[in-house]
């Protein structure tokens, strides 16, 4: 088996060649840093094993993340295994410090040239370059498989030549004379260096080099104290060196990699913000409301029509009415998986826009508006691809703070994503919230989105002070050039979108519907209630938890064994409604309407419990799913501690509202306004006298600086 | 010499040095990234706020914090 390490800059395109040498469809964005961990595949050329890793993207071999660290360390410790070092054609000269990296450590390179956009920027002499690095250069296009059969031969041929003993010597010169330079300081380390490198020549002045790069990761393995600081002038080598070649085997370029005449509209200081809320509205209008539900109907009445009414027709023919599988099938098969598959449309129409974001590049554009506000509650513009991933998937998009550089942020962005409102808690607002606020129920789906976002930032904004203060970020992003998407790539994310929510249904949501089937057909001696009399399982549960949620404004059996089940996935919910009111057809107005009848076992009494139901729906738990990567990501201390913070914030944000909105109810707008005002008067006044008795005493220089500075 | 983060937008200057940056590994990413002296640098946009600033350096384009490019010395 031939092992391959794919490693290069952030957004070159690693991951796409990963994709098409083994015909994967692992996630890729135009974006820096979408893959955070290492991801390995097995493939077959000319009948020999090719196993290919693809690994995040880096700058150079030192780390400044997390998921860069997993890279470099991943890298060094195969150092022997060959390195296919891919690089952007159109900033080429950056991506080459890398490759310049790769050299030192001494690895078996092959470098790939990937020529994402169409256009050419300059020309490049390959053959010249080749022959000076030493290193055999492919170019080609990684999205076009046709290409790949030069980089195969190229993989085969050095692994050939490595098998016969071949060791790669680079011709670096500089870090002769670098070396030379520090070597009086560097022979006290000779045995620990020894030691390390075990005699390896190539490998010990890898470590030098590193030592004085004040590496902390190698000087901490070979426990050395020392600080130097030649930082600057390794780099300055390593750049010279790099004019110099593109230089001798490059023509001149004007282009700038990442600059758009696009970007003085889309980074103008007053239209950015604008610009970013119309276009998420827009997908969010397309998605849930106009395209979205126009197909989710008619898959609704498709599945109705062919599927459901058919086969339970069928059943109730040869089975009778009552037996245990036809209350199985109507129940939890059409009732609870049927309800979550209308959503299809929608959820995959959601992802789309959210890859678009990301493809097209405009993303780190976003990143950088949102920098001036998430900087101030201790995020960094990165934080924007987390929480934005959120509105897909928690699970997926927790992964991705990873991206952050220090410990306390990506903390802080893992516990935030979970406010985010993902695509399973859409089937929640569009049901109950479809069933009681009809037309208006966009202004609630939209509020629930906000008020998701707001609690993020302020829960944010407490941690930065209290317990999660993060060191500064440095906010160091690559801006990539726009992309337009191509129809092949929009078609495959559309059906991967689809092909994942049907299996997640098919699985999950299908498990879920039968174990909550189970629960709420059989007593607890396992008899099967049918249409008789007993008290089931999850009736009893919901009972007894039910006195908690009256604060709340709902308490009957079903909506809390809803929430219970909802804990595996938030989609679970909806079908569990679905099932305890003995919905049979699938659609969404079916469930609609049997959540007002309030005979059934999951009803309201009011609006107001239904906008404190949603609001508890959206923030009382991460799905099991998502707490499980937490754990795996923040620790486990801080994953408690989140999911604790949830049900609390859950429970008094769902209480205020609730009280807020039955005020409301019970007075009437107008009597409700006058008593708000009130209130707020008089908190004004008690805050306006509090801050005259504690007057600000300013500044001795006030008068020139014009500061007002508050006297320590 | 003035800090680039006072410098105005679109305009090239040339970097002098790196004052204080808040940890040496960013001190580090930023000479990775080319950032040495004598490097033609520019401004390309200032986010609303001035908190995010979009540089042009080395035919590429990046962001960085304004913390960062106050430290930035360029003439």
């Amino acid at each position: 088996m031939i092992q391959v390490n794919l490693v290069g800059n952030p957004n070159t395109g690693k991951t796409t060649l990963f994709n098409s040498l083994t015909h994967s469809e692992e996630h890729v964005g135009n974006w820096h840093g979408v893959t955070v961990e290492e991801k390995a595949k097995l493939y077959k050329y000319k009948d020999n094993d090719i196993n290919i890793v693809d690994l995040p993207g880096i700058y150079s071999l030192s780390p400044l993340s997390y998921e860069e660290r997993v890279a470099t360390d991943y890298i060094i410790k195969h150092k022997n295994q060959i390195v296919v070092n891919i690089c952007d054609a159109s900033n080429l000269q950056r991506n080459l410090y890398l490759t310049i990296g790769l050299m030192e450590l001494g690895c078996p390179i092959i470098l790939v040239v990937n020529q994402i956009d169409k256009r050419k920027i300059c020309k490049i002499d390959f053959n010249g370059l080749s022959k000076e690095l030493g290193i055999d250069i492919v170019y080609l296009n990684a999205s076009d498989k046709k290409t790949l059969i030069n980089l195969n031969n190229c993989i085969l041929e050095l692994d050939k030549k490595l098998k016969g003993g071949y060791k790669p010597e680079y011709k670096l010169k500089y870090i002769n004379v670098f070396l030379e330079k520090y070597n009086n300081i560097l022979t006290i380390f000779d045995e620990k260096i020894a030691e390390k490198s075990q005699n390896n020549y190539k490998f010990s002045e890898f470590l030098k080099i590193k030592i004085l790069e004040n590496d902390e990761n190698i000087k901490n393995e070979l426990n050395i104290k020392t600080e130097y600081s030649a930082i600057e002038e390794i780099a300055t080598y390593r750049y010279d060196y790099i004019d110099n070649l593109m230089e001798k085997y490059s023509t001149k370029k004007n282009h700038v990699y990442g600059q758009s005449k696009l970007d003085k509209i889309f980074l103008n200081k007053f239209l950015a913000l604008p610009i970013f809320l119309v276009f998420l509205a827009l997908s969010f209008y397309l998605t849930f409301f106009s395209i979205g539900s126009y197909l989710s109907d008619w898959l609704s009445y498709l599945l109705d029509k062919f599927i459901s009414t058919p086969l339970l027709n069928f059943l109730i023919a040869n089975l009778g009415e009552n037996s245990a599988v036809v209350s199985l099938v109507e129940d939890a098969l059409i009732g609870g998986v049927g309800s979550i598959l209308t959503f299809l449309p929608q959820v995959a129409l959601l992802f789309f826009f959210l890859s678009l974001l990301e493809d097209s590049g405009y993303l780190s554009r976003v990143a950088f508006v949102f920098e001036d506000v998430l900087s101030k509650v201790g995020l960094s513009g990165k934080s924007v691809y987390t929480l934005l991933m959120g509105f897909g998937c928690s699970t997926t998009a927790v992964l991705t703070a990873r991206n952050m550089e220090d410990k306390n942020s990506k903390i802080k962005t893992g516990l935030l994503t979970p406010y985010m409102s993902c695509s399973a808690k859409f089937p929640i607002y569009a049901v109950l919230g479809g069933a009681f606020f009809g037309a208006n129920n966009i202004f609630v789906i939209i509020g629930l989105y906000i008020l998701g976002v707001v609690i993020a930032i302020l829960l944010s904004y407490i941690l930065e002070k209290t317990l999660l203060k993060s060191k500064e970020q440095s906010f160091i992003l690559e801006f990539p050039p726009y992309r337009m998407m191509s129809l092949k790539r929009t078609s495959a994310l559309l059906w991967q979108n689809v092909k994942q929510f049907i299996t997640r249904v098919a699985t999950l949501i299908l498990a879920m519907n039968i174990v909550v089937w189970l629960l709420s057909n059989f007593t607890i001696g396992f008899h099967f209630i049918g249409n008789g009399n007993g008290v089931s399982i999850l009736e009893m549960l919901g009972k007894l938890l039910s006195p908690i949620f009256i604060p709340l404004g709902f308490n009957s059996w079903g909506l809390i064994s809803a929430l219970i089940a909802g804990l595996v996935a938030k989609e679970v919910i909806v079908s569990s409604i679905a099932m305890f009111n003995g919905v049979e057809e699938n659609s969404i107005s079916s469930i609609q309407s049997s959540v007002i009848l309030s005979t059934s076992a999951v009803y309201f009494a009011s609006k107001s419990s239904v906008l404190s139901f949603l609001v508890f729906c959206l923030l009382y738990f991460p799905c099991i799913a998502t707490t499980s990567v937490l754990i795996k990501e923040i620790g486990k201390k801080w994953t408690f501690i989140g999911v604790l913070l949830e049900f609390i914030i859950a429970y008094l944000t769902a209480f205020v509202i609730y009280t807020i909105a039955r005020v409301f109810e019970v007075y009437g707008f107008i009597k409700t306004l006058l008593i708000f005002l009130t209130i707020l008067v008089i908190i004004t006044a008690i805050v306006y006298i509090i801050k005259r008795i504690k007057k600000k005493k300013l500044c001795a220089y006030s008068d020139i600086c014009k500061k007002k500075c508050k006297l320590k | 010499m003035q800090r680039l983060s006072e410098c105005k937008e679109q305009k090239f200057y040339s970097i002098i040095k790196i004052d204080n940056v808040q940890s040496e590994k960013i001190r580090r990413r930023l000479y990775d990234l080319g950032f040495l002296s004598g490097q033609r640098i520019r401004v390309v946009y200032k986010s609303l706020l001035k908190k995010a600033y979009m540089i042009e350096i080395r035919g590429y384009t990046l962001s960085l914090r304004n913390t960062i490019v106050n430290a930035i010395m360029v003439e």
